[in-house]
């Protein structure tokens, strides 16, 4: 222990800001862990779990070891869930300074409105400060909201970020509604007046379909098709004016993927520029919009058959300070940060940036928070 | 037309038949009882609304004549061919027995109205692929019309279009040898981005990629094309310039995941090379125009592009954009020769 904090404060001291990973998944050691942070009322339903009848129970097929790296596995509990593989993998073997983390298959798995949203989200936040937070200074926390009640999660957001070392607030991309709908303006505006970043991550099985055309039949397919949500977000977001109302708002695209955003900004440029002033007034080009208010995670990071056409998809996007790293730990698609995007290929001062100075511009409250604590 | 390479526009649109145009070529209990219902294509209509100046609109004799016009001076200037299609909805209609019908009653008036009339058009043949059987047997039926090169369906659909439950329409296709073009749009019960029903048409068209992109993955995963060898699709109206980032996550995710999928034998974007073809027009294209030129040699293979007009719209970048980078051999595939290819169209099927 403290070998690790002597470690944690000499990555804070250098100069510079070191390496900050964005979208790490810690877990719970067992169901079971959670109920020490949930109100007795709600242990039975619990226990008898939530969304029977949803999609989330559907079969895709299967990826290999399901979605963890094979050699992730703690003596007991899932990947993730092991605090001192997970230093030994990730923080100290790759000097990594923060990290952000999220136990995101855990948290869409439970109920995202009611009282009883509200309290498995105050109960995953609670856990994270004391079971994680407390006991390294390199952790950041992801805020866990009922994702589909705007007022509760407004709510949530408020008593949590008190706590400076909460960097981000959470959400699974696939919602029931596209965010620009008015029932998540309280969490937009939640996020503004605490000067906390929403991250949209992988996962939800509140939409509709989670394609453009119904249901895929194979995992790959459907893990394929999760870049699709993140662009139906963005439309949905830009065209909402959403950010007209809440012009502070940023929006983190973790996990999303890169490679479909350049055209996708090209076509909502044309499409407005076509439509002009046959549709609702937007306060900017879509493409500035998307500029001003999103970022983007590296992970899963395209990989073109000529490798220089990241580089090109990179100017294209004209967004370098917008790129965040991340290597998805302990999923099995993970990108090693000393592998991903090279110097040799984007550049030293490119690569600066994404390994950790955006993410210092973006998450400087809890920066400051958490070198303090 | 002896040593000039063959232009061809893929993709023209022809006005939207009015229920009366059917008439003539339905079964005689059809008129009745869409008289009775108050039937209205609405979903054709609602395509493109009239407020986006965007909509082919409704036929008429005027608007036909219109539309004629409109190909002799911006189409037949230069192509020697263009396939001709039009829209109707037919995936909207929920009706077994109506919506076949209907598919085939549009194909009857679009061969009638102007495939009759004009020996440069080509006909994209529409069908109602929720109901894949009925489909195969219109496919069937088009098929012994020479005329006819496309069966046309629409980008929004139930299921993405390798599920199994379009085989039988694949089938029909590949054993008649045609080509089928998926379309920008489409009215289904579920809606046509990952997350749900979108407000607006600004929404609605810049989500309007993602049920070609679904198909993509779809159709070379569920090895429709390891199946069919000979089966092409089109991809009209949609745009191209996002074709690349998909591959590349595409080829990755296969990389990762292909055990589940051992019927593909080859990385994505290799089929696609093989068995796809994209219009030119619309193109979702950069401010920078040497980005256009990154783009396109991002793109699988260099045949990737037929010319289009997307008359009576033009909704794109001009042609000149995408040929301006290109070798002389390489703007005579897009400008016809890769239509010619994907469509059968030998020379002895162009009219001198």
């Amino acid at each position: 222990m403290t070998q690790v904090t002597e470690r944690a404060s000499a990555a804070a001291a250098r100069p510079g800001v070191g390496l900050i990973d964005l979208d790490v998944h810690n877990a719970l050691t067992s169901a079971a862990e959670l109920k020490k942070y949930l109100p007795s009322r709600w242990h039975r339903a619990y226990d008898e779990g939530s969304g029977i009848g949803s999609a989330r129970w559907m079969q895709f097929g299967a990826a290999r070891l399901g979605v963890f790296r094979g050699d992730a596995w703690p003596a007991s509990g899932p990947p993730g869930s092991d605090l001192d593989l997970m230093r030994e993998q990730l923080l100290d073997r790759y000097n990594v300074s923060r990290a952000v983390l999220h136990p995101v298959l855990e948290t869409m798995s439970v109920s995202l409105d009611g009282d009883v949203g509200l309290a498995y989200a105050a109960a995953f936040n609670d856990w994270m400060a004391d079971r994680w937070l407390d006991r390294d200074p390199r952790f950041l926390g992801g805020i866990t909201v009922p994702i589909e009640d705007g007022e509760r999660a407004a709510k949530e957001i408020d008593r949590v970020a008190a706590d400076h070392r909460f960097a981000k607030i959470v959400l699974t991309v696939a919602t029931r509604e596209p965010l620009g709908a008015p029932r998540y303006w309280p969490i937009l505006e939640a996020a503004e007046r605490n000067g906390l970043p929403i991250t949209l991550h992988v996962g939800g099985y509140g939409s509709a379909t989670p394609s453009g055309a119904g249901w895929a039949s194979f995992h790959v397919e459907a893990h394929t098709n999760w870049a699709l949500p993140y662009a139906a977000q963005v439309v949905s977001l830009v065209a909402s004016g959403a950010f007209d109302r809440f012009p502070n708002v940023q929006i983190i695209l973790e996990e999303g993927s890169l490679g479909w955003m350049p055209a996708l900004m090209w076509r909502m440029d044309r499409a407005h520029q076509v439509l002009g002033d046959r549709m609702a007034e937007l306060s900017n080009v879509p493409s500035e919009i998307v500029r001003k208010h999103f970022w983007m995670t590296t992970q899963p990071l395209d990989e073109p058959p000529v490798r220089g056409q990241l580089v090109e998809m990179f100017d294209m996007l004209d967004m370098s300070d917008r790129f965040l790293f991340s290597s998805d730990y302990p999923h099995h698609d993970f990108d090693a940060p000393d592998r991903v995007l090279p110097a040799s290929l984007v550049g030293q001062e490119f690569r600066a940036k994404v390994m950790g100075g955006n993410a210092a511009t973006l998450i400087a409250r809890a920066l400051g928070g958490s070198a303090s604590a | 037309m002896p040593d000039e390479p063959v232009r061809i526009d893929a993709d023209v649109h022809a006005p939207r038949p009015s229920v009366t145009d059917l008439t003539p070529h339905l079964e005689p209990h059809w008129p009745e009882y869409l008289k009775w219902t108050g039937f209205r294509p609405k979903a054709g209509e609602r395509l493109y609304p009239e407020w986006t100046g965007l909509s082919t609109g409704t036929a008429s004799e005027a608007a036909n004549a219109s539309f004629r016009a409109t190909l002799d001076t911006q189409v037949f200037d230069r192509c020697a061919l263009a396939v001709v299609s039009t829209y109707f909805g037919v995936e909207s209609v929920l009706h077994p027995y109506l919506a076949p019908d209907l598919a085939s009653a549009v194909n009857r008036w679009l061969a009638t109205e102007y495939l009759d009339t004009d020996d440069r058009l080509r006909g994209s043949a529409m069908v109602a692929p929720q109901f894949a059987d009925s489909a195969a047997a219109e496919v069937a039926r088009v098929a012994t019309d020479s005329r006819f090169v496309q069966i046309q369906v629409p980008a929004r659909s139930m299921e993405p279009y390798g599920n199994h439950r379009y085989w039988d329409l694949w089938e029909a296709v590949s054993s008649h040898d045609l080509t089928v073009g998926i379309t920008y749009g489409g009215s289904v019960t579920i809606p046509g981005n990952a997350i749900n029903w979108m407000d607006t048409f600004f929404e609605q068209y810049s989500a309007g990629t993602q049920p070609f992109a679904t198909h993509i993955t779809s159709l070379v995963l569920n090895g429709v094309f390891e199946r069919w060898p000979n089966l092409r699709f089109a991809f009209v109206d949609t745009g191209w310039t996002w074709l690349p980032g998909l591959l590349w996550r595409l080829d990755k995710e296969w990389k990762e995941g292909r055990q589940e999928v051992p019927w593909v034998r080859r990385p994505p974007s290799e089929y696609v090379a093989e068995h796809m073809r994209f219009t030119t027009t619309p193109t979702d294209a950069p401010t920078d125009p040497r980005h256009l030129q990154l783009i396109l040699r991002q793109l699988p293979c260099a045949d990737m592009l037929m010319y289009s007009s997307d008359l009576p719209r033009a909704g794109g970048s001009g042609i000149e954009a995408i040929t301006a980078g290109l070798t002389v051999e390489e703007q005579d595939r897009v400008l016809g020769g890769n239509a010619a290819q994907l469509y059968r169209l030998t020379r002895e099927r162009v009219p001198s």
